[in-house]
């Protein structure tokens, strides 16, 4: 339906998100332009969406998906109840940041230690997310999103692992929003495996700098975060993106996974933009002057 | 006016419920009109016995028998509305146990015929299921979904009485209702239909319209079964009202039975629309 957006080479560079390409500036414009469209007229999100400025989004936003189980028991209903109404708010949030023309979004939505909860809370996780995909695949075709999975994957159960090459088999060509999925995800043990890859590949000791060392993690050749989310008010990273969020702005909500929606990520891109960011050095860095 | 004046309370009482009570007590609430429900239920039932049963024979127990059976369905019903209301896991097998229980000892003990005893377990899967479901709408979508189904169940009635009046010349059950005609069912599932798409597109933004053409199409025709189930009880009973308890209104089941077959559809909606 939607035009695809051209990314220059029709690769994500893989620089840290502070330099955002000149070809970017005319895409972020339109992008701006796509999220109105898609706002209803007189919808209070359309004022928030005026205040954002498009040439200083972050490239890349990572998302700690918390508190669907809060949610739940503050209905009395079973943990699994909020994982189901969490659903609603990850279709919310990876549409707006497709249509914000953010280049990457990367949620947190199951982790190396949540195998560690009840074994029919993780099956109806697992049931979830194979449904999600399923029905979303259309809608991520539309909004020409890109899908990918970091994590050990390979350790999830085959009918899962099958629903989720297809969805990264069929968007494999689109050149918008590159969404990973963080999926039997450990920041700790992506260091390892990054080692592991490493030394495999028969890296000296003394090639092996930052850049090298970030092309082994997962996430190789994508912008690091600039924006972390974390929804239902806790002040931990919990084994998130380590490497990557060294240098993140992180943006605490009360709000509960399942009530997060479209205007909680515009008011977080917005808390963003108005921060202003040194990475260790004085003076503001010249792409995000607040 | 008696009519009119209770509706607008009702109408009104039950608005303001399902906008400002918290959670826990809406649910106590949708369990509270379960057992109600029942209990009309329940002495509908044994009245028709009692008129057209023909397997009908004075229990053992004799009047005993009676108090029992509308104790022990209220009671199923209650808790199966609140089990499903706090989606507790276990429970639903248990309540069907006991079920069966119920079953073994009214037909051994009191030697009723299975059709009076099972008529017994009909009350919780008939009025307990629905308000259960209907608490857990509003506990997980709010009461913006709530109202949406309530809503969608109005229009249609209303439509089905208006385009009834005016158009209608076959009439749709003319042995069980003898007002409902073949035109104003169609009204209402051509009003019902398009009110919720209307509401379901705004409602749930990734919701497709043939999904909820379905949706719609289900709670009219379903609200429309509901409703020539209950005339049927109570023709069977020889009853007009399920009791005087909402004064010009009858009981409280004659204002929920298309609800009580709707609800399960919209729940169901919204388990399988992930």
């Amino acid at each position: 339906m939607r035009a695809p957006r051209a990314l220059p080479g029709g690769r994500l560079d893989a620089q840290v998100g502070n330099s955002i390409p000149v070809g970017a500036l005319r895409i972020c414009d339109v992008s701006l332009d796509q999220l109105l469209a898609s706002i209803p007229d007189g919808d209070p999100d359309e004022l928030l969406v005026r205040q954002i400025a498009g040439e200083r989004l972050p490239a890349h936003v990572a998302i700690i998906m918390d508190g669907n189980g809060r949610w739940a028991a503050q209905r009395h209903l079973p943990r699994v109840e909020g994982h189901r109404a969490g659903i609603e708010a990850v279709r919310d949030t990876v549409e707006t940041a497709a249509r914000l023309g953010l280049r990457v979004l990367t949620l947190y939505a199951f982790s190396v230690e949540n195998w560690k909860r009840p074994r029919a809370e993780v099956s109806t996780l697992m049931l979830l997310l194979k449904r999600y995909l399923r029905s979303e695949l259309n809608s991520l075709l539309r909004n020409d999103i890109r899908f990918n999975v970091i994590g050990r994957a390979h350790l999830l159960s085959a009918d899962v692992q099958d629903e989720l090459n297809l969805a990264v088999e069929r968007t494999r060509d689109n050149r918008g929003m590159l969404f990973n999925l963080a999926l039997n995800y450990g920041g700790r043990a992506e260091i390892v495996d990054a080692v592991r890859r490493a030394i495999v590949a028969g890296v000296a000791p003394e090639q092996l700098d930052e850049e090298r060392f970030a092309s082994f993690l997962y996430t190789a050749g994508q912008p690091d975060p600039d924006l972390l989310i974390r929804t239902s008010g806790e002040m931990r990273v919990s084994n998130y993106l380590l490497w990557q969020i060294a240098y993140a702005e992180i943006y605490v909500t009360e709000t509960l996974w399942p009530d997060f929606r479209r205007h909680h990520l515009l008011e977080a891109v917005l808390a963003y933009q108005k921060r202003e960011r040194r990475y260790g050095g004085i003076s503001p860095s010249p792409a995000v002057i607040g | 006016m008696i009519r009119l004046v209770s509706g607008v309370i009702l109408a009104a009482a039950a608005l303001a419920a399902i906008l400002f009570l918290p959670i826990v007590a809406l649910r106590v609430l949708a369990v509270a009109v379960a057992g109600l429900a029942a209990h009309e239920y329940l002495r509908i039932a044994e009245r028709s016995e009692e008129r057209e049963g023909p397997y009908f024979a004075p229990s053992r127990m004799g009047a005993a028998r009676s108090v029992l059976s509308q104790t022990v369905g209220v009671a199923l019903t209650v808790a199966l509305a609140a089990v499903i209301a706090w989606q507790l896991d276990v429970s639903v097998e248990l309540l069907s146990f006991v079920a069966l229980v119920w079953v073994v000892f009214d037909v051994l003990a009191c030697g009723t015929h299975i059709q009076r005893s099972a008529a017994v377990i009909v009350a919780p899967i008939y009025t307990g299921a629905p308000l259960g479901m209907l608490a857990v709408v509003h506990a997980t979508h709010g009461w913006r979904a709530t109202l949406m189904l309530i809503a969608t169940v109005i229009v249609s009635d209303s439509s089905q009485y208006y385009v009834g009046r005016s158009f209608g010349r076959r009439p749709l059950a003319p042995s069980i209702s003898p007002k409902k005609t073949v035109e104003g069912a169609l009204g209402g599932l051509v009003v019902g239909t398009a009110f919720a798409v209307l509401a379901g597109t705004r409602l749930f933004p990734d919701a497709t319209v043939a999904g909820l053409v379905l949706l719609g199409a289900s709670i009219v025709v379903l609200g429309i079964c509901g409703d020539l189930f209950e005339s049927r009880l109570k023709r069977a009973a020889g009853m007009k009202d399920s009791s005087a308890l909402i004064p010009g209104h009858g009981g409280i089941l004659d204002r929920i039975d298309a609800l009580l077959f709707a609800a399960p559809a919209f729940y169901v909606y919204l388990k399988v629309m992930p």
